[in-house]
């Protein structure tokens, strides 16, 4: 079976102002459909680099990263964006949600952007995250935690194949963190999409199939035997 | 403090784009408002000078009508004057064409061009106290006035009049005796040989410009005025010197003090002045706005890294005050650079309008900028202080915002909400206010201009609470269309997102607009009201007069009583309508002053157009007017009306030779031909009471079955080498329509610069919402769209913004029109015109906002687009 993503001897670095820093060092790994990895290092490890070079938001120096098989680097601008709108969903830290649009606009988002909206699919998420009723909001209307739930759903509305998940509960409380990963959890697997959970928190290995630690440019794979 | 500064620097150079556009805009806020007031400024001065060149140091003059009087009066004057401590200087002036002769025309580029100068005649000898001309010879400058009157024929000029003239002081041929300038007066022509050309000797003749001096009996010959003076300069130092004088005057004569004189000949240009004061106010509003925006932006955008410094412990005071020394440092280096690009473009605004009071109002030289002190004051208190006013209310809402608070990019448009209502406010009471001085105060030009500023910035205040509902508006129909693309709800929603960035910069925008629209609709309405007036005062076909400038023609010389009666016998002329320019004195309540009198008669057919107004509107009250006006009653024009404070029915003296004689005004009548006004008499009755049977102009209609260009040929070979004005009544409603569109061609030039300082606003405006929409761009970027759609998004909200600036500015703008056609132009000018409302212009300010918006955009809308997605997207 083909592997969602293949990450094949990647390496990254980046200038800092004289010099170089290299984040990933030949790093290898993938993930397999439904599966669920949580990407564990320190600060500065790489871990949003991977993401991003998931996402086709930024490229490698070497090696090659694959979606579906298919190298993101022979895409144009223009297809790399269409991968990232149909294929895969995005959550981070910071929310990232659109001020300007409504809970609702900002799930819908997606769909709107592809000509093909979901009113129906839009209101059925957002029942789902608790979120039930609110669509007219602004999202500076929302807590931390019920925006990020917004942000789960407008990552999950397309039924990605992919989430990728940026440090989500990085700006929530305890509690609240541990509401959102069980919704991300739940809903990604629900839909069938594999999941990539990058966290500081250790305590979410338990609910990987897969652990990947990343430290000193080199990646470490570990599988969990039970979730 | 040396550390907070290093920060501030450092974060400067994070964006040195915005830092310059920062300085640029408050450079060019400067430059726009010190260059037309440099403008300005440099053309009364040169006009003042001219002024003061002719009228000297005199206290009073005495001066009859336009025939002058009798110079058999001078010597008893003069006497009179030394008795009592004082002095007096007889004088011959008349406005005449000059042209370099054949030969420096050979040998000088553009010498052959033919200008209009001043001929003053004096006498050499009773000049010094007046003009100081003789004192300058006495300490030994080369001022040869006595040997104009050894050597007739001769004429003195400056090195600057003759450098007007295409004759370069320096050179051999401007020099006696090689140097000759043909002078053109009437039907007259003459020689005369330059004498010299003299440096600049302080005194006033020495620095007026086209003044060329010559003997007062040359003077009387080139003018053919033998034996008559125009006026008799006089200083008169007390009480009983000017009793003294004034029980020696003839009949027909006065003496009237000097100011007055001179202030009735800058009162011609002072309706010019008027309108480009208007047109710098107006820069100068844009401008502020510019200044305003870019300095509070400057600001704003570094509340994230005032808020950490904050938090760093950093006092608010600390904050405060190196916000406002940079605001004065950036201020200080922007309005150096602003003063001095003005007055680059102050030199090629003066040119505009000297060139346009040089061919309405007087002679005046090409005229050169000068640095005024208090100009440059002016636009570096203008830069400096609206700076550090616009950086201080937000820098002190930084200082003192809490840190926690401070960061959230959301807080300044939280805040600006909370002052929405106080800006309805603010804006309506400035609209009450601007209502009460325009319908409460004195109608004074003073008023006008106070009332149409309070309404202007009290438009441009209520701009942020209605931008919202009016993008909103706009947004409708594509809604209504089903058009729901997200590209087009995000441009539409970002606009109010961000109305702390686009509230300001949509304001300036439709302000500068506005005074665009108001402008061109008052301009094209004044023109339509022009052609509609020429299309009814020009009814002959053939038009023949003396070559001069509008205003002078009260003083031009007379057509040759011979030369009429050859010209009225060429075939083809039916019909000859003499008509007599002059000058009088008037006693309006008590008060004496000069008028310029129009005698001419008005044909039956043509009597119910030329009074066409609504008082006048029944046959009977046209029969009544008529009747009056052949009974020795007076039409005066609307400006004369305006001035004088006179209406119909009221009474004026009129100064003739033969006594005072009161008249009655019997109708108020449209001239646009003359900003101080006329008074008509018939020609009949002019001819009685003045004695003057001289002919300034002649109307000649027609047969059918010629052309006006066949008798002019004819009238051509009839009037000889004499240089007359011959124009056919066609081409001589297009040329004043091609005079007035040149006078208003400055109108154009600012018009353009006001909306270009407001598109730099706006670019500075945009950049900074896309800086700050930078991670929502990413956020949208990771989300799924293109390069493109970020474009689109960009460029949407541009054009959402300019659309709304447009239709802001043109219910602003048709009021702003409204306010200069009917207080405006009727306080300073006493014109009254229709204003007519062109849709097309309308159209065409939305297009121009909307058009000037997206270009303003397009590199900001292009920045977004290409900027990385990963770096944006984890950048705080």
């Amino acid at each position: 079976m083909t592997p969602i993503l293949q990450v094949c001897a990647v390496t990254k670095s980046f200038r800092e102002g004289t010099s170089s820093r290299t984040v990933l060092a030949g790093v290898n790994a993938h993930v397999m459909a439904s599966e669920v990895i949580v990407l564990l290092g320190p600060s500065g490890s790489g871990k949003s680099t991977i993401v991003n070079l998931a996402a086709g938001m930024d490229a490698p120096d070497a090696g090659r990263v694959l979606l579906g098989g298919q190298d993101l680097a022979t895409l144009s601008e223009r297809q790399r964006t269409l991968v990232r709108r149909r294929r895969i969903g995005l959550v981070f830290q910071g929310y990232n949600l659109i001020p300007e649009l409504t809970v609702h606009e900002n799930v819908a988002l997606r769909g709107a952007l592809d000509g093909t909206p979901a009113p129906q699919a839009v209101e059925a998420l957002l029942a789902e995250v608790g979120l039930s009723g609110r669509g007219h909001e602004y999202p500076d209307h929302l807590s931390g935690g019920e925006q990020q739930r917004v942000a789960v759903a407008a990552a999950l509305c397309h039924e990605p194949e992919l989430v990728l998940a940026d440090e989500p509960t990085g700006a929530l409380d305890s509690a609240t963190a541990k509401v959102v990963i069980e919704l991300l959890v739940r809903l990604t697997r629900g839909r069938g999409g594999a999941l990539v959970l990058v966290t500081h928190n250790p305590e979410y290995q338990k609910i990987a199939d897969c652990v990947w630690r990343l430290e000193g440019g080199l990646l470490r794979s570990e599988r969990v035997a039970t979730s | 403090m040396k550390l907070l500064l290093r920060i501030a620097w450092r974060s400067h150079r994070t964006q040195p784009l915005l830092a310059l556009l920062a300085i640029a805009g408050i450079a060019l806020g400067v430059t726009v408002s010190t260059a037309i007031s440099l403008a300005n400024s440099a053309a009364k001065q040169a006009f003042d000078q001219s002024i003061t060149g002719v009228v000297g140091r005199a206290t009073h003059h005495v001066v009859g009508g336009s025939a002058g009087f009798s110079e058999t009066v001078y010597p008893l004057i003069r006497q009179t004057a030394l008795l009592h401590g004082g002095a007096a200087a007889p004088i011959v002036e008349a406005e005449i064409m000059v042209q370099a002769s054949a030969a420096v025309a050979a040998a000088v580029p553009g010498a052959s061009q033919r200008r209009v100068a001043r001929l003053l005649g004096v006498d050499p000898f009773a000049e010094a106290p007046f003009r100081g001309a003789t004192g300058a010879l006495q300490q030994g400058r080369a001022f040869p006035l006595d040997r104009l009157l050894t050597e007739a024929g001769t004429v003195i000029l400056s090195r600057a009049t003759a450098v007007t003239l295409g004759l370069p002081g320096d050179t051999p041929q401007a020099q006696a005796p090689g140097g000759f300038l043909s002078i053109r007066y009437g039907t007259h022509e003459r020689q005369l040989r330059v004498l010299a050309t003299v440096d600049d000797g302080g005194d006033a003749l020495t620095r007026a410009s086209n003044i060329l001096v010559v003997d007062i009996a040359t003077a009387q010959e080139v003018l053919g005025r033998i034996g008559i003076l125009d006026r008799i300069d006089v200083q008169l130092p007390n009480a009983a010197a000017i009793a003294a004088v004034t029980a020696l005057l003839p009949r027909g004569t006065e003496l009237v003090p000097a100011n007055k004189r001179a202030d009735s000949l800058r009162q011609m240009t002072a309706a010019f002045h008027t309108n480009l004061t208007s047109l710098g106010l107006i820069a100068l509003v844009v401008g502020m706005f510019l200044i305003i925006n870019t300095a509070s932006f400057a600001v704003v955008r570094r509340r994230g890294l005032f808020a950490r410094m904050r938090a760093h412990g950093v006092t608010p005071g600390q904050i405060l005050g190196l916000v406002l020394s940079e605001a004065v440092v950036a201020g200080a280096v922007a309005s150096v650079i602003g003063v001095v690009a003005g007055i680059a473009l102050a030199r090629v605004l003066v040119d505009l309008v000297t060139r346009t009071i040089g061919d309405l109002y007087a002679a005046i030289p090409p005229t050169t900028v000068s640095v005024e002190p208090a100009i440059v004051l002016q636009g570096l208190l203008l830069g400096i202080g609206a700076t550090v006013l616009a950086a201080a209310i937000p820098a002190r809402e930084a200082a003192t915002t809490r840190p926690s608070l401070a960061l959230l990019t959301t807080q300044p448009e939280r805040q600006l909400r909370r002052v929405l209502p106080w800006l309805v406010g603010i804006g309506g009471v400035l609209g009450l206010t601007s209502g009460a001085i325009l319908w409460g105060m004195p109608p004074t030009i003073t008023y006008g201009f106070l009332g149409l500023g309070c309404g202007l910035i009290g438009a441009a205040v209520l701009v942020p609470p209605i931008l919202v509902p009016c993008v909103w508006l706009l947004s409708l129909p594509l809604r209504r269309t089903g058009f729901t693309s997200p590209v087009g709800v995000l441009a539409a929603r970002s606009v109010g997102a961000h109305l702390s960035r686009t509230g300001l910069a949509v304001a300036a925008l439709a302000v500068a607009c506005a005074a665009a629209l108001g402008m061109s609709l008052m301009v094209s309405s004044f023109r339509l009201a022009l052609a509609d007036w020429l299309a009814t005062t020009i009814a002959a076909d053939v038009y023949v007069s003396p070559p001069t400038t509008v205003a002078a023609r009260a003083g031009a010389a007379p057509l040759d009583a011979e030369l009429v009666t050859r010209l009225v016998s060429v075939p083809g002329i039916t019909e000859v309508q003499p008509k007599r320019d002059a000058q009088a004195t008037v006693i309006i309540r008590g008060q004496t002053s000069t008028a310029q009198l129009a005698a001419f008669s008005v044909p039956p057919e043509r009597r119910s157009t030329f009074i066409a107004r609504p008082e006048f509107s029944s046959p009977a009250a046209s029969a009544a007017a008529w009747a009056s006006y052949d009974a020795g009653g007076v039409i005066i024009t609307e400006p004369f009306a305006t001035h004088r404070n006179l209406a119909i029915d009221d009474q004026l003296t009129l100064r003739t030779p033969l006594g005072d004689r009161t008249v009655t005004v019997v109708a108020v009548v449209v001239d646009y031909s003359s900003d101080q006004g006329c008074v008509y008499v018939d020609l009949q009755q002019y001819r009685a009471w003045f004695g003057d049977q001289e002919i300034s102009a002649l109307g000649l209609r027609i047969s059918p079955t010629t052309t006006p260009d066949e008798v002019i040929a004819d009238l051509r070979t009839m009037a000889g080498d004499r240089p007359l004005a011959i124009i056919a009544g066609e081409k001589m409603k297009a040329a004043s329509l091609t005079v007035f569109d040149q006078t208003f061609a400055i109108t154009g030039v600012i018009r353009w610069m006001a909306a270009g300082v407001a598109v730099l606003g706006l670019i500075a405006a945009l950049a900074a919402v896309q800086l700050e929409r930078a991670r929502t761009t990413a956020r949208l970027r990771a989300i799924g769209l293109t390069p493109v759609g970020v474009f689109g998004v960009a460029l949407g909200e541009c054009l959402y913004t300019g659309l709304a600036a447009g239709l802001l500015a043109v219910p602003l703008g048709v009021g702003l029109a409204a306010g200069l056609t009917h207080v405006i132009n009727r306080r300073s000018f006493g014109w009254s015109m229709e204003l007519v409302i062109d849709p097309w212009q309308l159209v065409l300010t939305v297009a121009l906002a909307a058009g000037a918006a997206l270009c303003a955009g397009v590199l900001p809308a292009w920045r977004a687009s290409r900027r990385p997605i990963a770096e944006a997207l984890h950048a705080d």
